[in-house]
């Protein structure tokens, strides 16, 4: 103990070169990405980079789900969910835009969640005040449903109950109020944007994702804060029970979200090069070798996000956030005692990771040359196949997500083909063998490597690399 | 027709369902207190159960079909305590939960490869044959018609309850798998083999969950997806009964049976599905320092 805490200090003199060539080690990982990146499209054909385009969306997930479960220790079988909002979200406005008679429904919902998450957020209140302060929203949110009362009217009566409630309740009147004011504003202007997106036939993807991300944000929020509260096996129920929900409500309301028979077709790929400048433009191409189709296009838009989000993680991870989320997995009690707000931690990495999910799934929905969604693309199942990514590239490793994202994706579509020469064992017919093979890596991994298999490689090559060392330094004596 | 008229009807399905909540949330019970663990395969249970059951029904009678399906499920519930005793003193909650629904989506998967995606239907245990069809004696009672089956349903529900009761306070081995819940190195020390109690457990609250589904399969149509909702409406009831307390877990199983059906059937009826897990989710949300606060005591 001693001796490496002097060691550390006598090692911080020499800090600065050492630095240097730390950094330089740690970027080492993000050129050779950049340049697969660039340049995969020339060695990979169509089918390939289909999948290439799915791994990198998985990778989003993963990546995402890793944040809260490898580093904040927070379980969530219910990722889906979000991934599911942000997929549908973006699917509704660019391809199937709300029909006016179910719009101030949606948008005054859409409204009271982003009030409520706002007055939660500020007052930071629970128990019987959260309680009155969510009935008197969902009111305030009603009576801007009456046609009959003008919004101004509607506007001021919102502002002016939750100031009163605020008083009373002494949660902080003018807290309350911009809550109410927010109601108020939200339920106008999404009233507005979506009879204006059904009038032009739907909106740009770029709003839809941007749109999807507010959304998950909120309801991940609202979620997130309460649900958080729990541990282990409790947090992963609620979850589960969520994520449930939200697929339910995908199958079953079937005026905005088209059901389960229908799903959501047509949704238009993102066009990313009209918005670039040119020089970036001709860079993809010269990477590419050849003009730059939509498919690759739209794996080049993917893979940016993917990059993004992993520099994104790496630095969340190194950073004060990313201590506090480890602090909080090794012991919850200890981070606290230490003045680590807990409660506010978690929430974050939470809501973090769901506009991750949100934003992969957007990009599944206007997936290019597919753009079709439909609910069970968002179950339980999808959920589980996410947690087996994270747990197979292994808990607490960015770069293993992506490992995870790409073996299980890859380990998917071998199983696929598979399938479609309908192979016989013993006179049974081989088919959906996904949940089968995904439970056994699940048991396996956890029995064997519960630090994943790049985690417990490396892990058994510095274990190697130890053992050598030590068995020269003893012949060396000796 | 007149929604109240439909109550009496809505109550005796919700009771049905609430039985086999009420044996999924023993079976939580019993594996949590021996182990801490809580068991998301639990509804397999039930599944494997019924799924035999319905399949050996059609071919063998009763007397085949029972044991083998309870064996079965006994079986299943074998490799989960194999599979969670291995890593059992290193693991960490997360590493466990995922162990567990690891087995659970397999079992799912095995179920869907041996007896494929549709739903199977079983006949009842004593029905009348109709032209090579059984079908099943009905009960008329207080405005509603009670089938023969879902008198089997109640009462098995309610003869494995007294057992369990049984079990646990006069029998050796129930008063040793009470020991080992209260105090493993304790227990140990006295001479109990701790391991051989956890299998037990989880055996035994397999085998429960499996005759629920073998009682229920003439009732609700095996499906290899079942597990999921039953395991999650069997854990709600056992949060709301109190996780280790057998009587509130069958009586909170009963009470969300019947709210679950009403709700479903009056209010509801698109989003029937939802509502156990809208009451999970509730009473994890409203009750969580109560939920915590056993778990801090255990």
């Amino acid at each position: 103990m001693d001796g490496s805490g002097s060691k550390r200090i006598r090692g911080g003199q020499a800090a600065p070169v050492r630095l240097r060539n730390a950094q330089v080690l740690n970027l080492l990982p993000f050129l050779f990405f950049l340049v697969c990146y660039a340049f995969a499209p020339r060695v990979v054909n169509e089918a390939q980079l289909t999948t290439i385009i799915y791994i990198g969306i998985y990778v989003l997930l993963a990546v995402g789900l890793n944040l809260l479960m490898g580093y904040a220790g927070q379980i969530s079988l219910g990722h889906a969910a979000f991934f599911g909002i942000g997929a549908y979200t973006s699917g509704i406005l660019t391809a199937k835009p709300i029909a006016n008679e179910v719009i101030p429904g949606v948008s005054v919902g859409f409204a009271v969640l982003s009030a409520v998450a706002l007055f939660l957020l500020l007052t930071r209140v629970s128990g019987w005040k959260l309680g009155v302060g969510i009935v008197l929203l969902v009111l305030l949110g009603w009576l801007h449903n009456l046609s009959s009362i003008a919004p101004a009217i509607c506007a001021a009566c919102a502002v002016v109950v939750m100031g009163v409630f605020g008083l009373v309740a002494k949660v902080g009147w003018s807290r309350a109020c911009v809550s109410g004011a927010v109601l108020a504003i939200l339920a106008n202007v999404s009233k507005w944007f979506l009879r204006n997106t059904l009038e032009r036939g739907g909106a740009s993807p770029w709003t839809g994702l941007l749109v999807g991300i507010f959304l998950t944000a909120v309801i991940s929020y609202l979620i997130g804060s309460q649900v958080l509260r729990l541990r282990g096996h409790y947090l992963a129920m609620a979850t589960l029970a969520f994520g449930v929900i939200v697929e339910i409500v995908f199958r079953q309301w079937t005026a905005v979200t088209g059901g389960s028979s229908d799903g959501i077709f047509n949704i238009p790929p993102i066009q990313f090069f009209s918005c670039i400048p040119g020089f970036m433009r001709r860079f993809y191409e010269m990477a590419a070798g050849k003009t730059v189709d939509l498919r690759t296009q739209y794996y080049y838009l993917v893979w940016a996000f993917v990059f993004i989000a992993i520099v994104l993680a790496v630095n969340i991870v190194r950073s004060r956030v990313g201590r506090a989320f480890r602090a909080v997995h090794s012991s919850e009690q200890a981070a606290a005692s230490l003045g680590v707000d807990t409660a506010r931690y978690k929430v974050q990495v939470f809501v973090l990771s769901a506009c991750m999910a949100s934003v992969a799934g957007t990009l599944h929905a206007h997936n290019a040359g597919i753009g079709y969604i439909h609910p069970s693309e968002f179950g339980f199942m999808v959920s589980v196949e996410l947690v087996v990514m994270v747990v197979l590239g292994g808990m607490a490793s960015v770069w293993g997500s992506l490992f995870g994202a790409a073996a299980i994706q890859t380990l998917k579509d071998t199983l696929l083909d598979l399938e479609k020469t309908n192979p016989e064992f013993w006179g049974l017919k081989l088919q959906g063998l996904d949940p089968i093979v995904f439970g056994a890596v699940l048991i396996v991994v956890m029995i064997v490597l519960p630090q994943g298999l790049v985690r417990g490689f490396s892990d058994g090559l510095s274990a190697l690399w130890r053992g050598a060392g030590r068995i020269k330094k003893q012949q060396g004596v000796g | 027709m007149d929604l109240l008229a439909q109550v009496p009807q809505l109550v005796v399905s919700g009771i049905t369902l609430g039985c086999i909540y009420a044996i999924v949330a023993v079976g939580f019970s019993i594996i949590y207190s021996s182990t801490q663990v809580i068991n998301f395969a639990q509804g397999e249970f039930v599944m494997i159960g019924a799924m035999v059951a319905a399949v050996l029904l059609a071919k063998t009678s009763l007397l085949v079909a029972f044991p083998a399906a309870v064996a079965s499920g006994c079986l299943a519930g074998a490799l989960v305590a194999l599979f969670v005793l291995i890593p059992l003193k290193r693991a960490s909650v997360i590493s466990l939960i995922i162990i567990t629904i690891g087995t659970s989506i397999m079992f799912r998967g095995l179920a869907q490869l041996f007896w494929g995606e549709s739903a199977i239907p079983a006949p009842p245990f004593t029905g009348v044959a109709v032209q090579g069809y059984v079908e099943d004696r009905e009960f008329h009672l207080f405005g509603a018609y009670i089938r023969a089956q879902e008198l089997w349903v109640i009462g098995v529900t309610a003869l494995l309850v007294v057992g369990m009761h049984v079990f646990f306070r006069y029998t050796l081995v129930g008063q040793a798998m009470r020991a080992c819940a209260i105090n493993q190195l304790g227990a140990r020390i006295v001479g109990i083999n701790a391991r051989r109690m956890i299998t037990a457990s989880f055996i035994m609250a397999a085998g429960l969950g499996a005759v629920a589904g073998v009682v229920v399969s003439p009732v609700f149509y095996a499906k290899c997806n079942m597990g999921t909702a039953l395991g999650l409406g069997g854990f709600c009831a056992a949060v709301l009964g109190g996780l280790g307390n057998f009587a509130g877990g069958v009586a909170a199983g009963i009470i969300l049976g019947i709210v679950e059906s009403l709700t479903g059937g009056l209010l509801w009826s698109d989003y029937k599905d939802a509502v156990a897990f809208v009451i999970l989710l509730v009473i994890l949300l409203i009750r969580p320092e109560g939920v915590l606060r056993k778990r801090a005591e255990a």
